[in-house]
């Protein structure tokens, strides 16, 4: 749900990543891995203070009891936090952002393309195809990825998931039309993993490196980016595209895989901006967050 | 009409499979979401004025479904004992209204995804994580609620969806500004954000 534009712009054009990946390298030299910092819930004596119990409010409104539950919170609830265990049994994720104006910079530019570019052209889309063609276009290009999911999945030693990607990608490529229509979720129930070179590297312990953020292709950190490259080269898009494909071609099939991606998120991207204090940090935290879920998974 | 069938076939089989871990932590948040649910789904009259009263009932059910207080409390962290009693009274009602500017539109453009109720674990003595998917027709997204068991009342402190935990999210923005500031800029920052509308 983050970044719907970043997340579908990632796809786009991921053949300049292999000289990015170089370029990466050379500036950043991997960086250090950042991991998880643990919650800071350790409580400061500083603020040990008793702070007077909160009175509710006697605003009328708040005081009536709606038929299904109170209006106002418990002043009871809002003492102080004093248990250590509370609370802290998740860690805060965190990723380095030593670049952050210049990650600022282009998440501007990024927010420009979205609202100027993407979202109409998926609007208008949207309006024109039928949602059951764009769903199956969809499966068409997650079909088309799956030797990044096959390889992966074998790189991490994942043998179940490498044994169900395989077999979903047999079964779609042959009953399912060269992967338009999902046969092996839909007639069989084999759900799809998702494993990338980017969580290849953070299984064998790489960490991010430093957050980045990158024109058309979003949020993305030092690791994950040589990732994409590495799967740039996997995918048959990616091998086809640039090869034996004609710029203007590869580039279109390109596009049209954002824009139908697109078309199934509108309203994502603004729903977390409406959302946020400072939307840069909500995606770039919400990245951390679902990098650190896939490396697990 | 046949892979129709087929797919009831699996969704029944997942919901009968769900059952098996059912505890009342899952009942609870189930039983929640379909009272939205149920909402959304009365005779769609698309005047402002029903839209407006669906809008209240859901606001009502997430009094009750959401433990506000406790996922402030969360959120702040120990940022939490920096606030006054007044100040903590004011952020977990403008946190209140910002979740809730901020979602009631995506709650409302609910259509007729299927929402299925995998199971519970639980993360530690009266706090469990109630996993479920929504199944559009492109995606599965997973959603989890963290529910805390208070005298007997499950209330949810914490919203996991596709991994990104909400409480964790608004904590490194919340992080940000009371890194440098005191929490009456905060306060000033999320007044101006709920307001504004």
């Amino acid at each position: 749900m983050i970044g719907d534009q970043d997340m579908t712009s990632q796809r786009l054009g991921a053949a300049g990543s292999m000289l990015v990946v170089l370029i990466i390298i050379c500036v950043t030299g991997l960086s250090t891995p950042v991991g998880a910092e643990s919650a800071a819930y350790k409580g400061e004596t500083g603020d040990e203070v008793q702070l007077p119990l909160m009175m509710v409010q006697a605003q009328p409104e708040q005081l009536t009891e709606g038929t299904v539950g109170k209006d106002t919170v418990a002043s009871d609830d809002l003492g102080d936090l004093v248990e250590q265990a509370e609370g802290s049994d998740e860690p805060t994720v965190s990723i380095a952002d030593p670049l952050q104006p210049w990650n600022r910079m282009w998440y501007h530019f990024n927010d420009k393309v979205y609202f100027w570019m993407f979202k109409p052209m998926a609007q208008g889309y949207r309006f024109v195809v039928p949602e059951s063609f764009r769903v199956t276009f969809s499966n068409f290009y997650t079909n088309a990825s799956a030797p990044v999911r096959i390889f992966n999945s074998l790189f991490q030693l994942k043998f179940d998931f490498f044994l169900t990607e395989f077999g979903r990608f047999l079964i779609n490529t042959t009953m399912g039309f060269v992967g338009f229509r999902d046969c092996a979720k839909d007639c069989f129930g084999i759900r799809p993993h998702d494993e990338d070179f980017g969580q290849t590297l953070g299984y064998y312990g790489v960490g991010h490196g430093i957050y980045l953020v990158w024109p058309f292709l979003g949020p993305s950190s030092a690791r994950d980016t040589i990732g994409k490259g590495a799967d740039s080269v996997l995918s048959f898009t990616g091998i086809l595209g640039p090869v034996d494909l004609e710029f203007p071609v590869w580039g279109g099939i390109k596009v049209h895989e954002a824009v139908n991606e697109t078309s199934f998120r509108i309203g994502d991207y603004e729903a977390i901006k409406k959302a946020s204090l400072d939307s840069y940090i909500a995606i770039r935290d919400g990245y951390a967050q679902r990098r650190m879920k896939a490396v697990k998974e | 009409m046949r892979r129709k069938a087929v797919i009831m076939a699996i969704s029944i089989l997942v919901l009968l499979g769900g059952t098996c871990f059912a505890g009342p932590a899952l009942e609870s948040v189930k039983s929640d979401v379909d009272a939205v649910l149920k909402v959304l789904k009365y005779p769609a009259h698309k005047g402002e004025a029903e839209k407006k009263a669906k809008e209240d009932q859901i606001r009502k059910i997430s009094m009750k479904m959401f433990d506000f207080a406790e996922l402030s409390k969360r959120t702040l962290g120990v940022h939490w004992n920096k606030f006054s009693g007044p100040q903590r009274q004011e952020f977990v009602d403008l946190y209140k209204g910002l979740l809730e500017d901020a979602y009631i539109d995506k709650i409302t453009s609910y259509t007729d995804e299927r929402i299925d109720y995998t199971k519970e674990v639980q993360l530690s003595d009266n706090a469990f994580e109630v996993q479920s998917t929504i199944v559009t027709k492109s995606a599965e997204i997973p959603v989890f609620y963290r529910v805390l068991n208070k005298d007997g009342q499950w209330r949810v402190y914490d919203v996991v969806i596709e991994g990104v935990s909400l409480i964790s999210n608004y904590r490194s923005q919340f992080r940000e500004i009371l890194a440098n500031n005191p929490p009456e800029s905060l306060l000033d920052t999320l007044r101006k954000k709920v307001r504004k509308k």
